[in-house]
């Protein structure tokens, strides 16, 4: 019988210890790290909130108050919500934006050319890319001891819940609208294999997010699939595969778990919370099964 | 057969183009409808046929026209349009067999005795040897007989034909005012209008004049295609010219 | 030129469709033989093949044959009604009024309550769409009008479209749009069958319903009624079996086009150019090129989960320019 131990971190419990760490570090500001920071990416607005003192980041993009993709809306809500338009940020007299190196090209192009200093982050396929993520953050906003910290924190966890992986590696596999599921080196796979599954994505040796067609999902059968929860159950037709009648018939509900996107969007220190939840989902299961 | 048509009034685009019409036609004869341009003849031929609505009373053996099944009508009524396009490439015995739709039911499947009819329509227009020939590789005078033929097919008591001697040569325009006297001789009433007066004076029994949609006279030739009624109704001078015993008006000039 | 027997040609078309419906759900990721998946005592093939074959492959096909007939026959019934050769629901802008209605409703969130809303919303799409060609085309069976209608109309609910699209904030609007105007039956269900069956059926009834006024109307409008048929009826019964057979199935498959303008076309010389009889083929040889099509973009692309109505429309628009030509030529003579 295998055995998951559902070690779930308390979410207050971290923000309460990182608020600590913000306000321990606030004083080690340097002159010459910047005071108005503009984010334009969802993924560089959760690093910036973590990272930053507070007052510094000025601005994060309207998806970090999206309750669907971001961890961290209550921590967005008192900044400046911009939409990632040229104008809106350029109002907000930023000495520095940082944007993701695969969104609103224009707008950062344009940026630059206004003279706006843009730093530019590449997303995370991997946790080794969380830490350097974090490290170019703690660098940019003058916050170095900070991000280390963090990095550190992070690297503890990523330990804890890899120590309740388990013996036997049943294949993972996620499946979400429009028929995608994600492929190998990525942060998906990384999570998965985290967290003591195979991934399958990895398997099949798909790159990136990949088009699986419905029949090639079940022939490839992995044990479990994963699909998120907040994109689910919208209405829309995209969405409509994971309702797919062969779907349920094969894998049943006891072979279908869902999980919440939010935490797989961005490498982030809440990373690790994608792991325990999966590995709890997974207990979930087998405990019904019980 | 009796078609009774009394007080007609007729708008087209909110232009009234039909006063005041009253008219009977009861007896098999050959009837020619004339007028110059915008006389309202084609209106009038419309309404005959129960396409164009219209105030006052036309009856049909004593039934107001409204009343009738669209089928019932199409088997006593036959129209022929002017306008001569088969929109399809349709062989032409297809085309004729259209003739014998009010005839059929649901699908229609041709009977034997529609096949009968319709070979007979057409050897009537001599267009028998086109039966397998698509409608759109015959020649326009070819064309008007396949569907003066369709018109045969369907055994109307009567025929109303909005000029279907256009574009026919001098031959065909006779042969074809030859059979609608074989038709007339046959029992049928065929009211044709023209625009051609020698034709309309030399074969017609009965002249009907429309001017400006009013009704100007009604008669038999003679009485009716008389200089002065020509003169005031086209603006033209004729002269009567007798031939095998009956008389032929011919235009000459425009009138002073 | 000797022309196949009507029965001999719809026999034939019947059986092309079957054999293409057997290849269709036979291709797939994997080649699976129908017969030994179905025969009992069958060896070879496991638990998930049988499931693919019932639950994928076999909704997919039945949806590509009903939806190809619909098509099929909807362009055949409207070129007849407006004796034009160039109409089809497609570029007359009724499937994409179509799509229009269905994203409506699946956005608005009616399907959520009523899942027949989603067929019939569609349906309403292209009623709407039906009409107003009816109104700025009138009677006139001027080819230039109605085509540019169609331009105008499809243009217009494509953009209503995106903007409802956008506006849903969903996040896989692009793909979305996409499937709406491109059309596709890829991972399609029973349920999806299920949902568009009987509209698709009630529609087909009333468009075959038309058959014998459009042979008359080959005779022109005036004509056709005095021959007593009921154009009132013939109008209806076309304007609404268009609506309900090409919503219903635009609603499950998205808008594709040129389906109605390639197969009449095609077949019109087989029965002799006769409107009625181009009916009952041009829905089988609908059936048949949607089929075609459907397992072409398996064959030629099988990762790339290509658009069905990127087929369709890579081998009607050039045919569609091909017959604006000699259509107008022929005008011109």
């Amino acid at each position: 019988m295998r055995k998951a131990k559902a070690s779930v971190v308390d979410f207050r419990g971290v923000s309460r210890l990182l608020l600590v760490l913000f306000l321990l570090t606030a004083q080690a500001a340097l002159g010459a790290s910047p005071q108005r920071v503009v984010s334009m990416n969802l993924c560089t607005d959760q690093l910036a909130m973590l990272v930053a003192e507070p007052g510094q980041l000025i601005s994060v993009s309207h998806l970090a108050v999206d309750e669907s993709a971001s961890v961290m809306v209550e921590e967005a809500r008192p900044l400046i919500i911009n939409q990632g338009l040229a104008e809106q940020v350029i109002r907000l007299n930023p000495d520095l934006v940082i944007a993701g190196t695969y969104t609103t090209r224009a707008t950062v192009n344009l940026l630059k050319r206004l003279g706006v200093k843009v730093a530019e982050f590449q997303p995370a396929y991997s946790f080794a890319d969380v830490r350097s993520n974090l490290k170019k953050m703690g660098e940019l906003l003058g916050r170095d001891a900070h991000s280390s910290r963090l990095t550190d924190m992070f690297d503890q966890q990523l330990q804890e819940a890899g120590r309740t992986a388990e013996a036997i590696i049943p294949v993972l596999g996620s499946y979400g609208a429009n028929s995608y599921t994600g492929g190998g080196s990525s942060l998906e796979s990384e999570i998965v294999t985290a967290a003591g599954f195979t991934h399958l994505g990895s398997q099949l040796q798909l790159q990136g997010s990949s088009k699986l067609p419905l029949e090639s999902l079940i022939y490839a059968n992995p044990d479990l699939l994963m699909s998120w929860q907040r994109w689910s159950d919208r209405q829309g037709r995209a969405v409509e595969i994971l309702q797919h009648p062969a779907l349920e018939q094969w894998f049943g509900p006891q072979r279908r778990i869902s999980v919440d996107s939010r935490y797989w969007i961005c490498g982030t220190p809440y990373t690790v919370s994608a792991i325990q939840q999966l590995q709890a989902a997974v207990a979930s299961k087998e405990k019904d099964d019980d | 057969m009796r078609l009774t048509v009394s007080r007609l009034h007729a708008q087209r685009s909110g232009k009234s183009v039909l006063r005041d019409i009253s008219l009977s036609f009861d007896k098999p004869e050959l009837i020619g409808l004339i007028g110059p341009n915008g006389a309202g003849k084609s209106t009038l031929m419309r309404a005959l046929s129960g396409l164009q609505s219209y105030s006052g009373s036309i009856q049909l053996d004593g039934t107001d026209l409204a009343q009738y099944a669209p089928q019932a009508l199409a088997r006593q009524l036959a129209f022929l349009p002017q306008e001569r396009t088969v929109h399809w490439a349709l062989d032409c015995e297809e085309v004729v067999m259209l003739g014998r739709m009010p005839y059929q039911s649901g699908f229609g499947r041709a009977s034997v005795g529609d096949h009968r009819i319709v070979e007979r329509a057409m050897q009537t227009m001599d267009v028998l040897e086109f039966s397998r020939r698509s409608f759109e590789q015959l020649s326009g005078g070819e064309q008007a007989r396949v569907l003066i033929a369709r018109v045969l097919a369907q055994e109307p008591d009567m025929i109303i034909a909005d000029e279907p001697i256009n574009g026919l040569d001098p031959a065909h325009q006779i042969s074809l005012m030859k059979t609608f006297r074989e038709l007339v001789a046959a029992g049928r009433t065929v009211l044709t209008s023209l625009h051609d007066l020698s034709l309309a004076s030399h074969w017609c029994d009965r002249i009907i004049i429309l001017e400006h949609g009013d009704l100007i006279a009604d008669g038999a030739v003679d009485q009716v295609m008389t200089p002065q009624q020509i003169r005031k109704v086209y603006g033209v001078e004729t002269m009567a010219v007798s031939t095998s015993g009956r008389t032929l008006i011919v235009p000459t000039d425009l009138a002073e | 030129m000797t022309r196949l027997p009507y029965p001999i040609l719809l026999s034939g078309l019947a059986l092309l469709v079957a054999v293409l419906f057997v290849i269709s759900i036979a291709i797939g990721q994997v080649w699976i033989n129908p017969a030994s998946v179905l025969l009992p005592g069958a060896h070879g093939y496991g638990e998930a093949d049988r499931l693919i074959l019932y639950e994928i492959r076999v909704p997919r096909a039945v949806l590509a044959l009903l939806i190809g007939a619909t098509l099929g026959l909807s362009g055949a019934v409207l070129q007849g009604l407006l004796r034009n050769p160039l109409a089809e629901p497609g570029l007359l802008g009724i499937s994409a009024s179509a799509s229009l209605g269905a994203v409506i409703a699946i956005y608005s969130g009616l399907t959520a309550i009523f899942a027949y809303a989603l067929p019939i919303s569609a349906l309403a799409g292209a009623l709407i769409a039906v009409l107003l060609l009816r109104g700025l085309a009138g009677r006139s069976a001027d080819i230039l009008t109605i085509i540019l209608s169609g331009v105008a109309l499809t243009s217009l609910a494509g953009a209503l479209t995106s903007l409802a699209l956008n506006m849903s904030s969903n996040p896989f609007a692009a793909l979305e749009i996409v499937f709406w105007m491109l059309g596709s039956l890829a991972d399609r269900s029973w349920v999806h069958v299920g949902m568009a069956l009987p509209f698709i059926l009630t529609g087909m009834l009333l468009l075959f319903a038309t058959a014998r006024a459009l042979d008359a109307l080959s005779l022109g409008h005036d004509a056709a009624q005095s021959l007593g048929v009921n154009l009132q009826r013939t109008n209806t019964l076309a304007i609404l079996g268009t609506a309900i057979s090409v919503g219903a199935a635009t609603a499950v498959s998205g808008a594709i086009g040129f389906v109605g303008l390639i197969v009449p076309h095609l077949l019109r010389p087989c029965v002799g150019n006769k409107p009625s009889r181009l009916l009952a083929a041009s829905a089988l040889g609908g059936a048949a090129f949607l089929l075609l099509a459907d397992i072409s973009i398996r064959v030629l692309l099988p990762e790339k989960d290509l658009k069905l109505g990127v087929v369709t429309a890579l081998i009607g628009a050039p045919f569609f320019l091909w017959l604006l030509h000699s259509v107008k030529k022929r005008a011109q003579v």
